[in-house]
């Protein structure tokens, strides 16, 4: 556990070294203001300085075993859980699906959704019989009452062809 | 006073009295749901807000604030789930005192906890912020600084013992707003050439990434263990409000700790409720039972961390400096509305400041009148299964932000950022630093270029101008003091 605490701080440590560099460069290419003492390019210069410095801080830290640099188990958000992997492999390629069919307009809003949360709960959730009611039963308040809502009386455009 | 007796004949009147109750009960029931919370229903709702007129809907999110902090308590007491990080305390002994077959004990003295430091700390709510936006006209550009700084630096310093990981997440937050258009100059900053990036990442879809779907992240890849659950009922509770009455002492302290921990800007309710119960703790005379079901341990818990709820609307009010991270959010509700938070609220949208404090007043009533008769029916709400919470939520955050901005490219920023928010998180990161660095950049930019152009590009007046002063030293003693007391900790247990 320590040891992927460790490597967790080094992998963080690296990816905001990384940042901070984009940030500095951004704010080296931006010109300097003639009506006042900083410009626009000083606030990412700053900024990626004190990133830069607390990374490397929190990276010698991590690379030293400090404790310091460590944070209590239940601060940090759940890693996967045994046997998750198919289920959490497939909600993700479901919701992405779901995504491109209404950036790419490929189905109304209504259809898409309804169809999203209904995939969704037979991957992840209950397959009794009234689970399965539940489920279409909330697939179509929210597919077709909400946009109906929106679309009708909030005259809002929403996503999707 | 005048206007806030104004702002009471105003709020009590159908039309935003609806909105109160509305966002009260939306804020408890979400609030008991564990993983959800008043901060993500906030942002979920902000969108719909925009088609409400300003007064009606920043009362209806502070409502919701004031449930939400409420609604933890049900699931903390029934479920051994706390709804909100709030409720972390209270579940130490509800729940013990729940499955010792005394849930409506445990909640009956949590409910009238929480009402009783709301009404307390509203009373500080009431007298402070109109003393406090007149005391901070008289703050500079540096005074500001100072204490956006000290927000972050606060924040940090509490969130989780992880100093250095909130700051980093501070100054990641800071990295994320300054892309787009300088405000000064026009310059377009840090887009690399996407012209999508033109106008900076937007509030609405960082804020609902962030919080929201690396949240729905967590709900998906975590364990879902079912709980046993305990079970009451309306009558139940109301016959042991008499309990309350030998804990009005820790009630009193409670409140008052939790009011003040919740005025420092940046920390709020969580961090109330650990003080409130450590010092609650320390000062017993029946320190064994906390952790086993003391009712002292859930009065001290509730208490403050209800009593921080008015106290972080202070600094929201009055400086216009989030005073939790939930407040950083209503800042971004008043900036969608077209409001400038800070002192200046009081004197050019005095319906809105006093608005929201005889709001925060009107919801503490609601929400106990609506906990005490449904705590019971509240907890089965809590046990919605995330398969179902988890692609609703997902469906809502997407039409928020679409109808936001008409652009499926925001689309895509949130769930960037919840991707980047998950991972952050992963990594012990407090995503509420973030938040709160992305909220206070543009203050802070804004602060230290108006000062430099003050003070002919010096930055002395930091040091020199007194208020400014306290702000750094209390901002350096902060930094300095995990140093102090770990120097302290290693001399003491150090070999003679």
């Amino acid at each position: 556990m320590q040891n992927k605490a460790l490597r967790d701080d080094v992998l963080l440590a690296l990816v905001m070294l990384i940042i901070s560099a984009i940030l500095f460069y951004g704010g080296w290419q931006l010109p300097a203001s003639r009506w006042e003492p900083m410009g626009p390019g000083g606030m990412p210069l700053i900024t990626a300085s004190a990133l830069a410095g607390l990374s490397l801080i929190l990276l010698v830290q991590a690379l030293l075993k400090h404790r310091l640099a460590e944070t209590a188990d239940q601060a940090r958000a759940s890693s996967l859980a045994e046997g998750r992997l198919p289920k959490v492999l497939a909600c993700v390629a479901v919701s992405f699906v779901y995504l491109l069919s209404l950036a790419l307009e490929l189905l109304p809003f209504m259809v898409a959704t309804v169809v999203y949360i209904i995939a969704y709960g037979l991957i992840d959730g209950g397959r009794g019989r009234r689970d399965l009611m539940v489920l279409v039963a909330t697939a179509v308040a929210l597919g077709i009452g909400v946009s109906l809502i929106l679309t009708e009386i909030l005259i809002v455009q929403l996503p999707g062809a | 006073m005048e206007q806030l007796l104004a702002s009471f004949s105003q709020l009590l009147t159908p039309v935003p009295l609806f909105f109160i109750a509305l966002g009260t009960i939306l804020g408890v029931v979400i609030g008991a749901i564990p993983g959800l919370g008043p901060a993500m229903l906030i942002a979920l709702l902000l969108p719909l807000t925009f088609y409400m007129d300003s007064v009606n809907a920043l009362i209806m999110l502070v409502s919701i604030y004031v449930g939400g902090i409420s609604g933890g308590l049900i699931s903390a007491a029934l479920l051994k789930m706390p709804g909100t990080p709030a409720a972390i305390m209270t579940t130490m002994d509800a729940y013990p005192m729940a499955m010792s077959g005394q849930a409506s004990r445990a909640l009956s003295l949590g409910v009238i906890a929480s009402f009783v430091g709301g009404m307390i700390s509203w009373v500080f709510l009431a007298a402070l912020s109109p003393s406090l936006a007149e005391f901070a006209l008289r703050f500079g550009p540096y005074e500001f600084l100072a204490l956006v700084l000290m927000a972050l630096i606060l924040i940090s310093a509490v969130s989780q013992g992880a100093l250095l990981k909130g700051l980093i997440g501070a100054l990641f937050g800071f990295g994320v707003a300054i892309v787009g258009p300088d405000v000064a100059s026009g310059v377009i900053r840090l887009n690399f050439g996407y012209d999508e990036l033109n106008a900076g990442f937007r509030l609405l879809p960082t804020l609902l990434g962030l919080f929201v779907v690396s949240q729905l992240i967590e709900m998906l890849v975590g364990n879902q263990k079912p709980v046993q659950q305990a079970s009451t009922t309306a009558m139940d509770i109301l016959r042991n409000t008499g309990n309350m009455v030998k804990h009005w002492g820790n009630v009193l302290r409670s409140s008052v700790i939790g009011t003040w921990i919740g005025i420092l800007p940046g920390v709020g309710s969580a961090v109330a409720a650990i003080v409130s119960y450590s010092v609650t703790r320390n000062v017993s005379k029946k320190k064994e039972e906390f952790g086993k079901g003391s009712e002292e341990g859930i009065v001290a818990a509730e208490s403050a961390n209800n009593a921080a709820v008015n106290g972080a609307l202070v600094p929201l009010i009055a400086l216009g400096i989030p005073g939790s991270v939930v407040d950083a959010i209503l800042i971004g509700a008043l900036i969608v509305h077209d409001l400038q938070p800070g002192p200046g609220l009081f004197r050019e949208q005095p319906q809105v400041a006093y608005g929201i404090i005889a709001a925060a007043l009107i919801a503490n009533i609601i929400m106990f009148a609506f906990m005490i008769t449904c705590a019971g029916y509240i907890a089965k709400v809590a046990k919605i299964p995330k398969s179902l919470l988890a692609p609703a939520i997902l469906v809502f955050c997407i039409i928020g932000v679409f109808t936001a901005t008409n652009r499926f490219f925001d689309v895509w920023i949130m769930l960037g950022f919840g991707v980047i928010g998950y991972l952050l998180r992963r990594a012990g990161v407090p995503i509420g630093t973030v938040v709160l660095g992305f909220i206070l950049a543009p203050i802070a930019e804004s602060e230290l270029r108006n000062g430099l152009m003050l003070y002919n590009g010096s930055l002395w007046p930091m040091v020199t101008r007194p208020i400014a002063l306290a702000f750094v030293i209390a901002s350096v003693a902060m930094l300095a003091w995990p140093l102090v007391s770990k120097s302290l900790a290693a001399r003491r247990h150090a070999p003679d």
